[in-house]
């Protein structure tokens, strides 16, 4: 898939310089195209090495359980059917938990882990559970409170006010992620 | 509300060294091994972002999707990639962004739709991929439907907020 739409985007994109005339630039534009990349990774590393470093002191404090133990009581009513000794739930929370605070690498390993557990339940090993289909749904819709990649980029090409974003962000993420639980709630005996 | 939000991640930061120091962590020695972390993470995802901002950069600079979209003026050919992009790859939509930023800057209307189309939207394709391809799901129902349509609701929400919070 991923192979596919960057074959697309080289295609597209070369075969248009051709046409257009463009081919004194195209040489040029190639070499710094890989200029751009450079550059980009050093407008995140800075959000990418703070976040990381304040991370772990929460980690290593247990504030990251704490937070994430918050949103239990919530899950619960998402995942009714989840077995109290099922460790399904701990890893769902600490992949949301993750995923709130835009850091999106320490969520994956939570999410694939709760996969895993999820599976464990799961009467048709082919099929998706609700249950799987609920996270997921979740998961695509985004719950990211602080989109911290985002507002580095924004400070690095020295935005007036980096974090106007914030509060626009958070109600689109809310309510489109209510959205997606409602639909899949609706449509959960429809195949 | 601007002077609100400027106290967030300071706040936040704060809160989590207190924090960790009250609970006997080397807060020191944490944040340095986070760090390392967070070096390993960026050489971990250097490769990707390389690749897939080549080939972005390729397609935006030919001017193909402006030459698509000559009519339509509020919204960037760049942030219209962006959209069609998103649920596939992040590396993608952010090597966008960061032309839109150098562009139009990030208070533009479109630095500002780009912004919140990054930040509040997922790669949902590229989710669903991992996560069931993980553990060998074949019939993933309605999942991939209803991540498209809340994509899309994202994407139209944060087009009006764009559009009422910031023109």
């Amino acid at each position: 898939m991923i192979s596919l739409i960057w074959t697309f985007l080289i295609f597209i994109g070369t075969i248009f310089y051709f046409i257009t005339g463009n081919v004194s630039n195209i040489n040029n534009d190639l070499i710094t195209s890989i200029n751009s990349g450079f550059d980009l990774l050093i407008k995140i590393l800075p959000g990418i090495i703070l976040w990381s470093g304040l991370m772990k002191i929460a980690e290593e404090s247990n504030l990251l359980n704490k937070f994430s133990a918050l949103l239990n009581p919530l899950l619960k009513k998402l995942f009714p059917s989840i077995k109290k000794d099922s460790k399904a739930l701990d890893y769902i929370s600490s992949n949301i938990a993750a995923n709130m605070l835009g850091l999106g690498s320490v969520a994956t390993p939570f999410g694939l882990k709760a996969m895993k557990e999820l599976q464990k339940l799961n009467p048709n090993k082919k099929e998706a559970s609700y249950e799987m289909q609920t996270f997921l749904v979740i998961n695509t819709a985004g719950v990211t409170i602080i989109p911290s990649m985002v507002i580095t980029l924004r400070i690095s090409y020295a935005s007036t006010n980096p974090f106007i974003i914030l509060i626009p962000s958070i109600i689109i993420t809310f309510l489109s992620c209510l959205f997606g639980i409602l639909i899949n709630y609706l449509w959960r005996n429809k195949s | 509300m601007n002077n609100i939000s400027n106290y967030i991640l300071p706040i936040i930061a704060l809160v989590i060294i207190v924090y960790g120091l009250i609970h006997k962590v080397n807060v020191y020695e944490s944040f340095l091994n986070g760090c390392k972390e967070g070096f390993n993470v960026i050489i971990d995802i250097t490769p990707t972002i390389i690749t897939m901002v080549f080939a972005i950069e390729i397609f935006l600079k030919s001017n193909f999707m402006f030459n698509i979209i000559k009519n339509i003026r509020l919204i960037s050919p760049e942030v219209l990639s962006m959209m069609i992009l998103r649920p596939v790859s992040g590396s993608a939509t952010l090597g966008i962004l960061s032309d839109v930023f150098s562009k139009y800057s990030p208070d533009s209307f479109n630095g500002l739709l780009g912004s919140l189309i990054q930040g509040s939207t997922e790669t949902t394709i590229y989710v669903i991929a991992l996560y069931y391809g993980s553990i060998g799901i074949k019939n993933i129902k309605n999942t991939l439907k209803i991540g498209l349509i809340v994509d899309l609701i994202g994407i139209l929400l944060g087009f009006f907020l764009a559009y009422f919070f910031f023109l």
